[in-house]
């Protein structure tokens, strides 16, 4: 700080307070003198045992500017009387020689827990010198299971869990005081070893997992147990399988359970495979990993795809918080981006994780993948999990995944037209409610002979798909409410060729309105087993609203879909009012998440509440 | 559960006290040398409290890790 004068220094030292230094004034100030760009918080709440807090400042300016800027969020109000009354006894104990045998009976108490630990084989991830303990646990459901056991064996201890700490770093904490006898704290913890066995047994969770959950290698004895796990492991009855590539996988393998759920049957991983390697920049390239879990019969239990790839950290945020941090990204490209691994990909919707909910082994199966996740996300170095595009609400699987580390998120709804029992233009909107043919008629069949539309099912035109590109940039650049990278050039390249693709493009009939004969639509769909799957859409915004493009490729699309002989038309995220004009019926989708770490969606919590504020 | 020497000798005074108190065997009482000691035994070793005869204020609690110590209080043959 002494170097550099925009260094700052905040220290929260609650758990160091009354415990270290000099009349108790904390583990910080203990070893450091206060600096003029230091601030430092401490609470009275914990072993001052009192309440309120203090704020200790290295100027008196910085003291003034806190004063009178940093006020409290939403509510405060002043210390009660009586804990004020027992604040300022216990300032008066603190500045006594008495606080010097309380700070040894305490630190006594301290390292005769710490022993215990040790003694009893408990994993203890970090060892404080504070009074709060924590003994490593990982998963959620194997705390809860804990303090239940705990709790009924007469010791109150709680859970330190998500979002306090990452969701696969759950853990037990326990707070000693002065007062616990060794008999107390040796009971305590000996109930917790004994617990602790039977407890993992219950949740299926090993010493092993619970080490690496937190990234401490084992202690040697532990080790042993290991190997013991493998065993057992290797002894179920489900089989992993993982293949780096689609080409490793059999086509009817994969097809049986893929094919007509979305673009990501065996030809479509193919494609995009080949669209998302090689590439320039670190967005363009995909690690993929296809995972299947049979049971001994040789049946598929669960099945998906992943890949990893550099996601945009605000890709759900709303529209203002994304503008504001596309500023930013204008000198720093990957300012708020992570890398995450997830079930499916940025280009591709539907339900990527097949479970076979019929098998008795369904939620083994489940935890057999979701651990071979958590490998790939430690080999990948990706931040994130997410297992996303879940319709169905499901009690049974969320608990199971907030079990294992996960925590549900809504995303944005997704669009289909899933019946199309009518067979010409005038039956489908005939099929429409009132207000909708209203829509309809006004603003797509009063200039549907303006438009002249095409089907292309193959292109190797450069400059044609050079152009569509543009279109699509024109998109991609207006939308910010999936705020995504844009998609390499190369993918468009490998579209137009594909068989299982087609281009939908609509061209103005008067060119003298564009001044040229370009086309101001163009649309890349899918054609799946029996579905109808538009993509990628490419607009030019400068007619958009005048000749309601958007609005006229949607219906273009659903005649088409339609003219193919589809029972479905998937029309996917966003633009939910437009697409219920076509009939379209919008689903709630949820996803899974897990965060490594939170840093970045606490900064983009952070900014969207300044973005809030600003507009205020 | 055993506390080796090496770990007892990391608690304060009252800390020591506490675990002889919880955790100690009463073996013998000697004053000698206008000292007051009493010995336990702790876990696997041996632990002499040292008081003030009159006072009986305790001055130390360390462990016996002296042979001919432990054979005059006639621990060891």
């Amino acid at each position: 700080m002494d170097k550099y004068a925009e260094l700052y220094f905040y220290v929260d030292d609650a758990h160091g307070m009354s415990i270290h230094g000099k009349h108790g004034r904390g583990f910080v100030l203990s070893k450091y003198n206060i600096h003029p760009q230091m601030a430092m918080a401490t609470s009275l709440n914990k072993a001052f045992a009192t309440g309120g807090g203090v704020l200790v400042y290295g100027s008196k300016e910085m003291a003034r500017k806190v004063g009178t800027v940093g006020g409290p969020l939403l509510s405060s109000g002043p210390m009660q009387p009586s804990a004020l009354g027992a604040a300022i006894a216990s300032a008066g104990i603190h500045l006594s020689d008495e606080i010097i045998d309380m700070q040894a009976q305490l630190k006594d108490n301290l390292y005769f827990t710490r022993l215990m630990l040790e003694k009893y084989k408990l994993p203890v991830i970090s060892q404080a010198g504070a009074a709060i303990f924590f003994v490593g646990v990982s998963m959620p459901k194997l705390g809860h299971n804990l303090v239940k056991k705990m709790l009924e064996a007469g010791f109150y201890v709680n859970l330190g869990v998500f979002p306090t700490v990452p969701m696969k770093q759950t853990g037990v904490r326990f707070t000693i005081t002065r007062l616990h006898t060794f008999i107390e704290i040796e009971k305590m913890v000996s109930t917790l070893a004994n617990a602790f066995p039977i407890a993992m047994e219950e949740e299926n969770i090993t010493l092993s997992e619970i080490y690496k959950a937190f990234k401490v290698p084992m202690p040697e004895e532990a080790l042993i147990e290991k190997s013991v796990d493998s065993v057992i492991k290797q002894s179920l009855q489900l089989k992993l399988n993982h293949y780096a590539s689609i080409n490793d996988i059999d086509k009817k393998e994969w097809d049986d359970v893929f094919e007509g759920k979305g673009t990501f049957d065996w030809h479509g991983l193919h494609l995009l495979e080949a669209s998302f390697t090689g590439n320039e920049v670190p967005q363009d390239n995909w690690l993929f990993d296809y995972l299947t879990i049979k049971g001994l019969n040789g049946n598929i239990i669960v099945a998906t795809f992943l890949t990893t790839a550099l996601w945009k950290d605000d890709m759900l945020s709303p529209k203002e918080v994304t503008a504001s941090i596309e500023i930013k990204r204008i000198t720093d490209p990957y300012y708020l981006t992570s890398k995450v691994t997830c079930t499916g990909s940025l280009l591709t919707e539907g339900e990527h994780l097949f479970i076979d909910k019929t098998s008795p082994l369904w939620k083994e199966a489940v935890q057999l993948l979701l651990q071979k996740i958590y490998v790939l996300q430690e080999k990948y170095k990706s931040n994130n999990i997410v297992l996303r595009d879940f319709q169905q609400p499901d009690i049974v699987f969320d608990d199971l995944m907030v079990d294992n580390g996960f925590f549900k998120v809504s995303m944005p709804d997704t669009h289909a037209i899933t019946a199309m029992p009518w067979n010409n233009k005038k039956e489908f909107y005939d099929s429409l409610s009132n207000k909708s043919k209203d829509h309809v008629r006004k603003h797509v069949l009063s200039n549907n002979d303006q438009f002249k539309v095409e089907v292309i099912k193959i292109s190797d035109w450069e400059e044609e798909i050079d152009y569509w590109y543009g279109l699509y940039l024109n998109v991609k650049n207006k939308s910010l409410e999936l705020n995504t990278f844009p998609l390499p050039l190369k993918l468009f390249y490998q579209l137009a060729k594909d068989k299982n693709w087609e281009m939908l493009q609509l061209t103005f009939i008067d060119e003298t309105l564009r001044n040229d004969d370009k086309p101001c639509c163009i649309v890349f769909s899918y054609k799946s087993k029996n579905a109808y799957l538009p993509i990628i859409i490419g607009l030019d915004y400068a007619y958009n609203l005048k000749m309601g493009i958007y609005r006229q490729a949607l219906y273009q699309l659903v005649l088409r879909a339609k003219a193919l002989g589809k029972q479905k038309l998937l029309l996917g995220f966003s633009a939910t009012v437009e697409k219920q004009k076509f009939g379209a019926k919008p689903i709630a989708t949820h996803a899974y998440m897990h965060l490594k770490d939170s840093f970045n969606v606490e900064a983009i919590s952070s900014i969207s509440m300044l973005t809030k504020a600003a507009h205020k | 559960m055993e506390i080796s020497i090496g770990e007892y000798c990391q608690f304060t005074l009252r800390g020591k006290m506490n675990l002889i108190e919880n955790y100690g065997k009463f073996e013998c009482l000697k004053v000698f040398d206008k000292k007051r000691i009493t010995v336990f035994k702790l876990f696997d070793f041996y632990v002499e409290v040292i008081r003030e005869p009159f006072t009986k204020y305790i001055i130390q609690a360390d462990p016996i890790t002296s042979k001919s110590l432990l054979q005059f209080y006639n621990l060891i043959g």
